[in-house]
Parts: C-alpha cells; sequence; structure tokens
C-alpha cells in the first residue's frame, strides 16, 4: 500500500502494508493502483498554480510544495500578519480543489518542513526555531531511515536530544548529513530551494473580487499589469526581453502565455501591443481570480537607449525594427524571421545560412559586416529540395535538350555549364541525404519561352548509367 | 541610389535624349514644377515632408523613369509584380525586376521580404542571386508567411516601420479592399509597397490579373529569350531578358519595355550588372520583328536543341 486516505486509516489500513494483508482485512476495500509519475506530473501542475502566492515555488516529491514567499506577504496584509492571511488563503484553496494540506511559515526551510508535517504552531517566528523544534521527533530533520535507526538506539529520540550533544561526535557516527540537516533547520547552514522555474526579474499581480472570464476584463487587467510592470521596470533602468502572463484559474489551473522581445523593453504600450496578440489564448475557464506578469528575463537599458538608432552597418536594427520583428515573431512565430548570411559551403542549399533579424544587436559577433563571396551566376528562386526532372540528352554527358518539370515540357534552346559543385570533404558522410554527398554538374538552361533554369546532373557521368537530374533554381 | 550603368548601355540612349528625349525631359520637368506646386500645400504641412524628388525612386533607365508620372516610381503607395505564363508560380523574373526597385529603396532603409513558405528554411528565395541583382542581401529581412492573410497581415504591420526601405510581400489572392488597405498603410507611413505575385493555377493568375485592384502601378514581367551583348563572346549567353509591362499605372499611360541584363565576373572578381533599355514603346516592342522571335531563329545559342 502507497497510501490509505483517512476512512481506510480508521480501519487499520496504513501505508506500507501489502495488498492481501489489507484486503484480508477489508474484503471490499478500494484498492487503485498507485502512478507515482501522474502524481509528480500533478504536482508540478499544482507548483505551477502555487505561482500564485510566490514567483519561487520547488515541487518537493512526493507531496510536498516549498514556497520561498520573502517579499511576498505584505500582498495580503499587513507586514505582522500577511503571512498568516498567505498561509490561510493558500491552505483554504488546496482544500477547495479537494486536497488534504497542511502548511507552515518559517525561516528555514527544514523548520517549515518540520513544522508543517509534524504539527506545531503554523508559523515559527524567527529566532523560536530551536525551541520550536525541540520536542519533535528526529524524523522531522528530512533523515534517512538508517539515520534515524541508529539515534533510536542511542535513545535520541527527539530533536532537542541532539542540541547538548558534540557535533564531532553525531559526525562521526552518523557522517556529516544528520549534521547538514540540523544546521539546515536551524539556519546555520543555507539551503537554497530549486525552484520550477528561475525566479523572474521583475514581477506584479493583480487579484480580482470576481472571478473574470470577459475577453476585455483579461484585457484591461492585463493592460494594468503591463502599465505596472513598464514602471517598475523603468524605475529600475531595465527592460523585458520575456514576459510571462499568468491567470490562475478557480479550478486550480494556471493559463500561461509568454512573448519574447528582440531588444529589451520598458515601453508600455510596445509590451502590451505584444501581449494582445496572445491574449486569446488564456482559457479563463470558470474564471480568474488572479493574474501576474513576471519579465522572465530582464536587461539594463539606459534611458538614452529607447530614442536611440542603431548607426552600424548592416543592421536592420533602426529603433522601430525591433518592434516590428517583436510583432512579426510573437504573431508568425520567432522560426519565421530570418536574415541571411553567407556560409563558407559549396552546395548551393548551404550557402546561406538564416539567422534570426536582430541577432546583431546583441552578438558583437553577429555584428560585423559578412562577406559575400562572389559567385557565378545565381538564381533567384532556389528550391528548398531539388525537384528531379525528366531529362531528354542527345549525349549521356552533355545538358539535356528537353526536360519535364512539374509536368510542364520544357524544350532547351541554349545551356551553359557545367559548373562542377562537389560537397565539401571536410563534412561527415552518410550524415542526412546520401544525395548531398554526390558531386553535381549544374547546368543554366534556357528554354524556348525565355524561362532560365539552374539544373544539374547528380553523380559523376558513368556509362551504363541512367544520370538522375534535378531542377534546383529559376533565374530572374 | 546610383547604380554603375555599362558606358555602352549610356550610348544606347544618347540618339533619344537629342532628339525626342529632351522634348519628353523638359515636359517631364515641367509636370514636375506643377504637380509640387500643387502639393505644396498638403505635403509641406506634413511632418517630415520631403521634396517630390525625393518621394520619386528611379531605376536610372531614363526610357522607363520618364514614362512614369513625374519621373519616377512613387514611394509610400503600392505596386504590384506579377509573372506570365510557367512563371506565374515561380514569379521570378517579376522578383528579380522588384530587386532592381528594392535595390535602390535600400538607401532609405532595410528591406522587409514577405515570402510564402511554412518556415524560414523554406523560403525559395537565394540571397546570392538577389545580390547578382544588386539587392544588398544584408539589409534584407526575410518572413514566411503561410498563407495571404499571414502576409498581408505583416505587410501591414512592415509599412508601419517608417525605417524600412520597402515592404514586399508575395501574395496569391488580393481583393480591391486589401489593396486599399495596403495602399493606405504605404501612405500613411511613406514607406514603399509591392505585391509579388504568385499564382499556382493558369485560371486563379487569369482571375486575379482581371481583379481592380488599389496599386499606383501594375506590372507584368516575363523573361525573354536572350539575344546577344555587344561585345559578348558568346551571342546570347547569359543575359538576363525581361519584357516589361506597365499594365496600369495610375495619371499615365500603359506602356513595354525591354530590358536586357548580363551578369559577369569581371577579372577583378566584381560582378557588374548592366541594364538596357532597348526600346520605349509597346508598339516598337511588339509591332515589327521582336528581337525576341529574332534572337530564337537567329542565335539558337552555343548549343542548339533539334
Amino acid at each position: 500500500m502507497a497510501a490509505a486516505d483517512p476512512r481506510a486509516q480508521a480501519l487499520g489500513i496504513a501505508p506500507g502494508i501489502g495488498l492481501s494483508d489489507a484486503q484480508a482485512m477489508v474484503p471490499d476495500l478500494d484498492v487503485q493502483p498507485a502512478d507515482p509519475a501522474g502524481d509528480l506530473a500533478a504536482l508540478h501542475r499544482l507548483a505551477e498554480w502555487a505561482t500564485r502566492f510566490s514567483p519561487l515555488v520547488a515541487p518537493d516529491p512526493a507531496d510536498g510544495l516549498m514556497l520561498d514567499i520573502t517579499g511576498c506577504a505584505h500582498l495580503w496584509g499587513g507586514p505582522r500578519d500577511g503571512e498568516g492571511k498567505l498561509l490561510a488563503d493558500a491552505l483554504r484553496r488546496l482544500r477547495g480543489h479537494g486536497f488534504d494540506a497542511c502548511g507552515a511559515i518559517a525561516g528555514t526551510i527544514g523548520a517549515a518542513w518540520a513544522a508543517a508535517r509534524f504539527g506545531i504552531a503554523p508559523i515559527i517566528p524567527q529566532g523560536a526555531v530551536s525551541g520550536a523544534l525541540a520536542g519533535l521527533p528526529v524524523q522531522a530533520l528530512r533523515l534517512d531511515a538508517a539515520t534515524v535507526d541508529g539515534l533510536h538506539r542511542l535513545g535520541l529520540r527527539r530533536i532537542g536530544d541532539l542540541y547538548p550533544l558534540k557535533r564531532a561526535g553525531l559526525a562521526q557516527r552518523f557522517g556529516t548529513g544528520l549534521i547538514t540537516r540540523l544546521d539546515q533547520v536551524l539556519g546555520c547552514a543555507g539551503e537554497t530551494l530549486s525552484p520550477l522555474a528561475p525566479p523572474p526579474d521583475h514581477r506584479v499581480s493583480l487579484g480580482f473580487a470576481e472571478p473574470i472570464s470577459a475577453p476585455e476584463s483579461i484585457r484591461r487587467a492585463a493592460e494594468i499589469l503591463v502599465e505596472r510592470l513598464a514602471r517598475e521596470l523603468a524605475e529600475h533602468q531595465r527592460g523585458a526581453r520575456a514576459l510571462k502572463l499568468s491567470a490562475y484559474r478557480l479550478d486550480g489551473a494556471a493559463s500561461v502565455v509568454a512573448i519574447g522581445t528582440a531588444r529589451a523593453s520598458a515601453e508600455a504600450r510596445h509590451l502590451f501591443h505584444l501581449l494582445a496578440e496572445k491574449l486569446e489564448q488564456i482559457d479563463p475557464g470558470p474564471g480568474i481570480e488572479f493574474m501576474s506578469l513576471a519579465a522572465e528575463r530582464s536587461e539594463v537599458v539606459s534611458p538614452l537607449q529607447s530614442g536611440m538608432i542603431d548607426t552600424d552597418e548592416t543592421a536592420v536594427s533602426a529603433a522601430d525594427l525591433a518592434p516590428l520583428m517583436d510583432r512579426l515573431a510573437n504573431r508568425l512565430g520567432a522560426d519565421r524571421l530570418a536574415r541571411p548570411v553567407p556560409e563558407e559551403s559549396h552546395m548551393p542549399e548551404r550557402a546561406i545560412r538564416l539567422m534570426p533579424p536582430l541577432d546583431g544587436a546583441r552578438n558583437p559577433e553577429a555584428k560585423k559586416k559578412p562577406k559575400w563571396p562572389s559567385l557565378p551566376p545565381r538564381p533567384t528562386r532556389l528550391l528548398p529540395n531539388p525537384e528531379p526532372i525528366e531529362v531528354t540528352a542527345l549525349v549521356p554527358d552533355e545538358p539535356p535538350v528537353m526536360f519535364r518539370w512539374r509536368r510542364v515540357v520544357h524544350r532547351v534552346t541554349w545551356s551553359e555549364g557545367p559548373e562542377r559543385i562537389a560537397p565539401e570533404w571536410w563534412r561527415p558522410t552518410g550524415s542526412d541525404a546520401n544525395e548531398s554527398r554526390e558531386t553535381r554538374d549544374y547546368y543554366r538552361v534556357q528554354d524556348e519561352a525565355g524561362g532560365r533554369y539552374w539544373v544539374y546532373r547528380a553523380g559523376l557521368y558513368e556509362s551504363g548509367k541512367t544520370p538522375r537530374w534535378y531542377l534546383h533554381g529559376v533565374f530572374a | 541610389m546610383d547604380v554603375v550603368f555599362a558606358p555602352d548601355a549610356a550610348n544606347q540612349n544618347a540618339p533619344l535624349e537629342s532628339g525626342l528625349g529632351v522634348k519628353y525631359r523638359r515636359f517631364n520637368e515641367l509636370k514636375d514644377r506643377i504637380a509640387a506646386l500643387e502639393r505644396a500645400g498638403t505635403l509641406a504641412s506634413r511632418p517630415g515632408a520631403r521634396g517630390l524628388q525625393d518621394r520619386l525612386v528611379r531605376l536610372g533607365l531614363p526610357g522607363l523613369d520618364g514614362h512614369l508620372p513625374g519621373g519616377g516610381l512613387a514611394r509610400g503607395g503600392l505596386h504590384e509584380l506579377a509573372g506570365e505564363g510557367a512563371d506565374r508560380e515561380q514569379a521570378a523574373a517579376a522578383a528579380g525586376f522588384a530587386a532592381l526597385w528594392l535595390a535602390r529603396l535600400q538607401a532609405a532603409g532595410p528591406v522587409l521580404w514577405i515570402a510564402r513558405a511554412a518556415t524560414r528554411a523554406a523560403i525559395d528565395l537565394h540571397a546570392h542571386g538577389l545580390k547578382q541583382l544588386r539587392l544588398d542581401p544584408d539589409r534584407l529581412i526575410l518572413v514566411a508567411a503561410k498563407k495571404d492573410d499571414e502576409a498581408l497581415w505583416a505587410m501591414e504591420e512592415g509599412l508601419k516601420a517608417r525605417s524600412l526601405g520597402a515592404v514586399l510581400g508575395e501574395i496569391g489572392r488580393l481583393d480591391l479592399t486589401a489593396s486599399r488597405r495596403l495602399q493606405l498603410a504605404a501612405e500613411a507611413g511613406g514607406v514603399t509597397a509591392f505585391v509579388l505575385r504568385r499564382w499556382r493555377l493558369m485560371q486563379q493568375a487569369a482571375r486575379e490579373a482581371a481583379q481592380p485592384i488599389a496599386a499606383l502601378t501594375r506590372w507584368r514581367i516575363a523573361a525573354l529569350p536572350g539575344a546577344s551583348l555587344p561585345g559578348a563572346s558568346l551571342p546570347g549567353a547569359g543575359e538576363t531578358r525581361w519584357k516589361v509591362e506597365l499594365a496600369r499605372c495610375r495619371g499615365g499611360r500603359p506602356n513595354a519595355w525591354i530590358l536586357e541584363s548580363g551578369i559577369m565576373e569581371t577579372a577583378d572578381g566584381s560582378d557588374r550588372f548592366h541594364a538596357a533599355p532597348l526600346s520605349g514603346d509597346l508598339a516598337e516592342v511588339l509591332g515589327h520583328g521582336s528581337p525576341a522571335a529574332d534572337a530564337r531563329n537567329d542565335r539558337p545559342g552555343r548549343r542548339a536543341a533539334g
């Protein structure tokens, strides 16, 4: 048995006993297979929801959540009773969603863990930790079973029993693990959470007296949040590079949308414009009761920068282009935008690399003007994948006199070539397609109508073998 | 905006300059001045208003530029370019002609080219090829649009960015309303807009070409079989040759030209682009024995087909 609900426990079913024993005790016991992976996933979802209380949430498997509420409590009330209100609110909501929850607040992770699980005062004030925990069993120190057994054999059952003992002796007998745990609980050793997401640089939030679900209400709330965040960013002379808007729903789910910016921005109008495109993706479900907006990443911007026009030549970086790139990237996807950069490759399909358009702005290496090589005539249209064509050639190793491409027959009246293009020897063999490993003989051909095409024969000509021909591009 | 032209290209225009050309030029100068006077009131009051000359872009081909109202293509307006026949889908020749204008507009800012593709890797434009048409790839931003409505939206967004030199969108279906929106956006932002039409089917091409749109100019560009370039060692070898037809022009008359260019490697490795207007009038081009037909009959190329 992995777990048992209170009614089962009342019947004597405790976690750890065998299934057959349990069924012998209660023949009509409702048994469900344990699903640790599902539980963990659910815990992560719950952790995401819990970011409404603090951006720093760490799931503590199998059944705990750790929140760093430093600086968050004042949102729930005054400096004195804020923490209590936050805890009560969190527990009330968790229970409302059907969870059996306990919680505690303390100055250290270890103390809060112990207090929540072993049921002492829900809030342990700073400085009262050692006294409050003294009476708890040593298990409250988050120890492994072997250490607990060892302590029990020595008659050390309570945390308070450990206080007077010599640390060196304890370390010798039980390893440094015990000492570390003890120090962590008492705040003598540091311990940090491993939160779900790194803490955002800046975060603002908004709670609603009545749950909202109308699109215009969500929009208005987002607008307020953006204004507040922009003000906060501006005060710190920072601009947002990535924003995350979280909408916390009545049913315990969180609906999240994220946007990125090509350049750090603290301009409310621009940020809201980007966010507005995505607001319809927020599913209010039964209603949203709380929203937060976090600048997941931010960068320093000098007040001058917003109005400054970049003077470098290559860049596609004038001031109003960054917002444009952001709008395009957020609506269409960042993988839809590109700036062509020459790549040192003989193969035409690899001779261009597509870079993010504004990369040069933050990557000094990319800021250099790329050097474009001088090449023999190249087509204006290059097909992403060369297309096989049927050809008629008078002599097998000569260019075609006729070819069929996309079901249209083209009679060749003029041709020029070959331009032999061999794959780079330094590229590993057998990577993607075999095709790309072959030498190609490219010809420029013109048909009767005047269309100019770039065709090639794959592989070197071998007598007795039918050469394969491809169309790769169309000249202007 | 200046382009290097081959000396022989300039000489070819000399007779035109001395005869009718002078009259046309003076006529155009007068038209400019009248237009400038007429617009002075409305334009000067706009912030950032520039002279009439700055509101035009020229290819540097007097025969073509001079035919356009004011002596050049209007900036801050919508222009349509389309291919013909087999090129209706790739619109390679039209893309090449667009590249000539865009190269000149790049002086004002980077160019946003909205291509028809599902991802950026699927964009069928070749920057090396565009560069050989003098378009600066370092001042080119590519956007992949899956559908017409995406491309139209992206164009409108782009036209609001005044620091762009031009916005080009590859569009299949375009109606009067959508084109009017683009024209208004181009006018408001002062950024020049091009729609490069791409049509998969013949019927669609015919239907869309007949559809009225709110563009200042509508161009049809078709590749022609090559003729000879003076001085080229091989007749007809490798040059680009287009029939450029101005099908509609607000405030001007339709016309057609043949543009011819050769891309060749010079000894120092730099390439040069020559553009030589061969004719001015539609009648002249299409009437008696077109050069295209001559080329086909007389010079079948180095490797003649049977």
